[in-house]
């Protein structure tokens, strides 16, 4: 890949949407190019920068805004209803009497957030920050999220760094790990969303209790901690991935971190301790 | 009597599906229509359209891509009429655009400038930047960057071709840096010079036969 081809492709890059080996020509190359590893590096801030703010300001629908639609669907429910009576006539009025018993089956919620974050897990994004200590992501994330994220240590698993996401409409964490495999396949990964829920409305339930299950071919856990849900979607089969969990367990990794002490304040230019954004390690030779 | 519980059923499970999105549909409601009371108006039209037309929905496919292009549809039929927005694609709007990023300047900065301005925007200054943008690129904009919706969703959302996602994409995203630069420089926290001019794509599959060609 030249430097010309890359330049046509950055924004699908930051998008995700480079797969497989036009990824990997990408990758090289800027591992080798100064000039474009700097380019995209200036791209990718300002990507940051614009995702960053859009979350920012990401408001929740008011519970008003909620209680009229459940009013207006139960009102245009009713008018159809009412139609369908005036054509079936009686017959109608005793089925309904009849069938009184499923009005209160409810369709099991469907997984949302394993599934937005399966979807996301696959599109491999790019990574803001390629860290790999816990305590720089977590610094990382501390200027960016106004909750706390706690790193997990999960064994026998290498952190390669970390992004902002969501996962619906919640805010997330996105931590990426990468665990050895068999030599000669790849490396298998792990990807660690984690939402604050202080409203404890996702269905999570407290570690230890973990939901596994299978969404698009992937793994994916799911649990609570405190006010902190977490996902975390792999390509691990569900054994290691137990395995993998239980081993994590003794060591209760999972704690949220304490509360910061003084809330940051944007002040202005300069008044905040910026990281550096690494798209990729860029080579010095 | 069959009526009674397919409809019924429909009610629920539009309910489960449907208004789970809810928050999302409104986050960015809020960014096009750009006050409460419009994005409440917009939501609300898009939902009771979308449950009326519950039936048209194929099971198993991409709720949320749905709903969003029920909530686009809603907007540009009706509220855009409202807001007298020119359409980005067309007049002096595409030259001023172009004219912004075929400025030359090839110098490659060591310090990378760029970034250093990126880095420390503020949320308020880039959320002005993204309001004031034409409709058709805040529209994109805010499909991939607030909803971090696939291009390929983005298509089927605006019913328009992956080449055109592309282009307005990269348009409205020059379009936002040019002026984030350009109020940047007014404030004298960088000095008032271009990026070096970055290649629009075109489509996927194009760079792909192009890349194949070159050897590599």
């Amino acid at each position: 890949m030249t430097c010309v081809d890359l330049d046509s492709v950055v924004y699908p890059y930051l998008d995700g949407e480079l797969e497989g080996v036009d990824r990997k020509d990408f990758e090289d190359h800027l591992g080798a190019c100064a000039a474009c590893a700097g380019r995209v590096g200036g791209e990718a801030a300002f990507h940051g920068a614009l995702r960053r703010s859009v979350r920012v300001q990401r408001a929740a629908a008011p519970e008003a805004l909620r209680a009229m639609l459940h009013t207006g669907i139960r009102r245009e429910h009713r008018r159809v209803q009412f139609v369908s009576w005036a054509r079936w006539g009686g017959a109608a009025l005793v089925a309904a009497a009849t069938s009184a018993a499923w009005l209160e089956l409810r369709p099991t919620p469907p997984d949302l957030f394993g599934d937005e974050a399966a979807v996301r897990f696959q599109r491999r994004l790019p990574l803001e920050v390629t860290v790999h200590k816990h305590e720089q992501v977590e610094t990382w994330f501390d200027d960016k999220l106004d909750w706390r994220v706690a790193v997990p240590r999960l064994p026998n698993a290498q952190l390669a760094g970390a992004r902002l996401s969501n996962v619906g409409a919640h805010e997330a964490a996105y931590i990426s790990y990468e665990a050895p495999s068999v030599p000669g396949s790849p490396a298998r990964r792990m990807g660690l969303f984690v939402m604050d829920d202080a409203r404890q409305a996702l269905p999570a339930r407290p570690w230890p209790d973990v939901q596994v299950h299978e969404v698009h071919g992937f793994n994916v856990a799911s649990w609570r901690t405190g006010d902190l849900v977490y996902e975390l979607v792999t390509d691990l089969d569900q054994d290691e991935l137990r395995t993998m969990l239980t081993a994590a367990r003794p060591a209760t990794p999972f704690l949220p971190l304490p509360a910061r002490t003084a809330p940051a304040v944007a002040t202005g230019y300069g008044a905040r301790r910026w990281p550096v954004l690494e798209v990729v390690p860029v080579s010095t030779r | 009597m069959l009526d009674f519980r397919p409809s019924n059923r429909t009610k629920q499970e539009f309910e489960g599906l449907a208004l789970a999105h809810l928050d999302s549909l409104y986050a960015s409601a809020l960014r096009l229509t750009k006050n409460d009371r419009d994005a409440e108006d917009l939501v609300q039209d898009t939902c009771m359209r979308a449950y009326r037309f519950f039936d048209k929905f194929e099971r198993g496919t991409n709720i949320k891509a749905w709903l969003f292009r029920i909530l686009t549809n809603t907007f540009i039929n009706r509220y855009r009429r409202k807001v007298k927005e020119r359409s980005a694609t067309e007049g002096p709007e595409q030259e001023a655009v172009q004219a912004l990023f075929f400025s030359q300047d090839a110098t490659d900065q060591a310090s990378n400038p760029e970034r250093f301005l990126f880095d420390r925007l503020l949320s308020d200054d880039v959320l002005r930047a993204i309001d004031s943008l034409p409709i058709d690129f805040r529209m994109v904009v805010i499909l991939a960057d607030l909803q971090e919706f696939s291009y390929k969703e983005i298509a089927d959302i605006l019913a328009c071709p992956v080449g055109t996602v592309m282009s307005r994409l990269f348009r409205g995203r020059k379009l936002l840096q040019k002026m984030l630069r350009d109020y940047a420089a007014g404030l004298g926290v960088i000095s008032a010079r271009e990026n070096r001019a970055m290649a629009e794509p075109s489509d996927l599959a194009a760079f792909r036969r192009k890349k194949a060609s070159g050897g590599g």
